[in-house]
């Protein structure tokens, strides 16, 4: 017992230890995606604070996006190819600065780019870092292909999904591809224009994923690299509950595991509550908006019910988070290693759900809150399924 | 030097310049990538590697994608209670991992089948968005609702079975029309029905 105790508390130096001296590295596109001629940004920003950064490398390979009908017989392709593509890396040297630098390369996005990158560093201890490399669009989008069939060629009208974030790693037999969610953003029928949806879905994607401070968006934070985040075409329209999608919109959405439809005039948002294939509306000039969106997520793509009184109290996550009883709360809170005690009625509904007290994202519209008990089961069982290869 | 060896000399150099013109004129006709030289901060230099051209063919990303798509039917369905109808049908290559047979997509689900003289080919499921949560509305029922399906189908379907039992919806849906244009181009395509594989 006693070398155990040592053991517990000798760990965490030894982690300290092995990691002292590893550079710390980001890399993001900013705009993260604009249908129209811009020139992006993408920045590496690395940190050492022991030895010192001393060099960061951009890695980016830039093309025209096609609807991969190059080849005699294919047909085109919902998520986009690539052709003609050059490489280009810039690489950034420093006098090892303790405090984190930045390095960027400004890409020229013309119609129908496709852009994918990625960043590395070494610290002058010579430790390394690398990020996973990003693929997005730019510019112009497809919107025919031709589809070569060897001796003649037919066009036809066709729109691929706009990658905005794709982690695309290289191909491997034993990586499993359903290892991310693919999340669709769509613009809502009373977005005045695309560029205004494209403005509107920035902030609050970066937010969420990457710059806020506040604890709603820690988890999506820190998971980001489960997501895909794709752009589609005009064509949804949403109010209330109502969503349609008519073409160009329609075509693409079999290819997102749920729909995200921005909108910006005010009404009632409404989400399916769904695994794999939903939608929902969300709001973007909300000073919340994305809470909003993290919220409407929870129903639209991890199953999840409200969890306050007068919401949608219904669930299919696993564990669900809104229970039918409170012996089946306390059974799915005993499962899970929660307090049976914390299972409470939400309002007069009949439905229950444990409640530590503690502010959270399915039913306190609060910047501090979080996924805890059961939706915090749930979620990182969604994880654990993604980590293990089937999101869903 | 004599005009025979002048001329001589000229046609080699002009062969030479042409050889090494149509490269760079290949290269030249991608658009420069970079729209500025890069930065770095904290008094850092920053240097840029000339460009260098990628062959399709190894371009990490197509081979991602070609790994991660499959031949197969983008679907659009609206179902109306009991009612079913075919928004769109297009012949694409579709991601693999939304055409599964196998996705844990919980709650009430639509699954779809695709059929050739009867025979099932393929099947996946996907989620039937019957239940929504309404802010400060509550549970919404919406028995009108779309579905958007992507199915993995190596060879001409000529139906697709779709039932979503949330509803008591099912009807078996004519997908031929997805291969018209493509068989009308080129009548031998294998994506044509009634002639098979070339």
């Amino acid at each position: 017992m006693r070398k155990l105790s040592v053991f517990v508390l000798v760990l965490p130096l030894l982690l300290l230890t092995a990691c002292a001296g590893v550079p710390r590295l980001s890399a993001i596109h900013d705009p993260l995606y604009r249908a129209e001629n811009h020139t992006s940004t993408i920045t590496a920003r690395a940190t050492e604070t022991r030895d010192g950064i001393a060099s960061i490398r951009i890695d980016a390979v830039v093309g025209e996006l096609t609807a991969c009908t190059g080849a005699v017989g294919a047909l085109p392709s919902l998520i986009p190819c690539r052709t003609g593509a050059s490489s280009v890396s810039a690489i950034c040297s420093f006098a090892n600065v303790k405090t984190e630098v930045t390095c960027s390369l400004p890409i020229n996005v013309t119609a129908r780019r496709l852009i994918s990158y990625s960043a590395s560093t070494r610290s002058a201890g010579n430790r390394t870092a690398s990020s996973g490399p990003i693929t997005y669009a730019g510019g112009a989008p497809v919107t025919q292909a031709t589809i070569n069939l060897g001796v003649i060629s037919m066009q036809v009208a066709w729109e691929t999904a706009r990658p905005v974030i794709w982690r695309t790693d290289a191909p491997s037999s034993s990586t499993n591809r359903a290892d991310k969610i693919d999340w669709g953003f769509v613009p809502d029928a009373d977005m005045p224009t695309y560029r205004a949806f494209t403005d509107d879905l920035q902030p609050m994607a970066l937010a969420l994923f990457y710059t806020d401070t506040n604890q709603f968006s820690s988890w999506t934070r820190f998971f980001n690299n489960i997501f895909n985040l794709w752009a589609g075409p005009t064509g949804a329209d949403g109010e209330g509950c109502t969503r349609t999608f008519a073409a160009p919109a329609s075509n693409v959405m079999a290819a997102f595991d749920g729909t995200a439809i921005l909108h910006r005039n005010a009404f009632r948002d409404c989400a399916s509550i769904s695994l794999g294939g939903g939608s929902g509306t969300a709001q973007t000039n909300l000073g919340d908006a994305a809470w909003v969106l993290l919220h409407e997520s929870g129903h639209f793509l991890f199953g999840l019910g409200d969890e306050y009184v007068g919401g949608g109290n219904f669930s299919i996550s696993e564990p669900k988070d809104v229970l039918a009883s409170k012996s089946v709360c306390e059974s799915a809170s005993t499962t899970y290693g929660l307090p049976t005690s914390q299972c409470v009625q939400i309002g007069t509904s009949g439905t229950w759900r444990n409640d530590d007290g503690q502010d959270t994202t399915m039913e306190d519209r609060t910047l501090s809150s979080d996924w805890r008990t059961l939706s915090g089961k749930a979620m990182a069982n969604r994880l654990s399924a993604c980590n293990a290869g089937t999101c869903y | 030097m004599n005009d025979s060896r002048t001329r001589f000399l000229l046609s080699a150099s002009l062969m030479l310049v042409a050889c090494f013109a149509l490269p760079v004129s290949a290269q030249t006709d991608r658009e420069p990538a970079v729209a500025a030289t890069p930065t770095a901060s904290h008094g850092g230099t920053a240097e840029l590697l000339p460009p260098r051209p990628l062959a399709d063919a190894d371009d990490a990303l197509n081979q991602r994608v070609g790994t991660e798509t499959v031949d197969g039917l983008a679907i659009a369905l609206t179902i109306d209670e009991a009612h079913i109808t075919l928004d769109s049908v297009e012949l694409a290559r579709v991601p693999r991992r939304q055409a599964r047979e196998n996705r844990n997509t919980g709650g009430d689900q639509v699954k779809v089948t695709g059929l050739v003289g009867g025979r099932e080919i393929s099947t996946t499921v996907v989620p039937d968005n019957v239940l929504n949560a309404s802010e400060g509305g509550g549970l919404v029922r919406t028995g009108k609702r779309q579905i958007f399906v992507t199915l993995a189908a190596d060879r001409p379907l000529d139906a697709v079975r779709v039932e979503a039992p949330a509803t008591s919806a099912s009807a078996v849906l004519d997908v031929r029309g997805a291969y018209a244009r493509i068989c009308a181009a080129d009548p031998r395509s294998k994506w044509c029905p009634h002639t098979g594989t070339r």
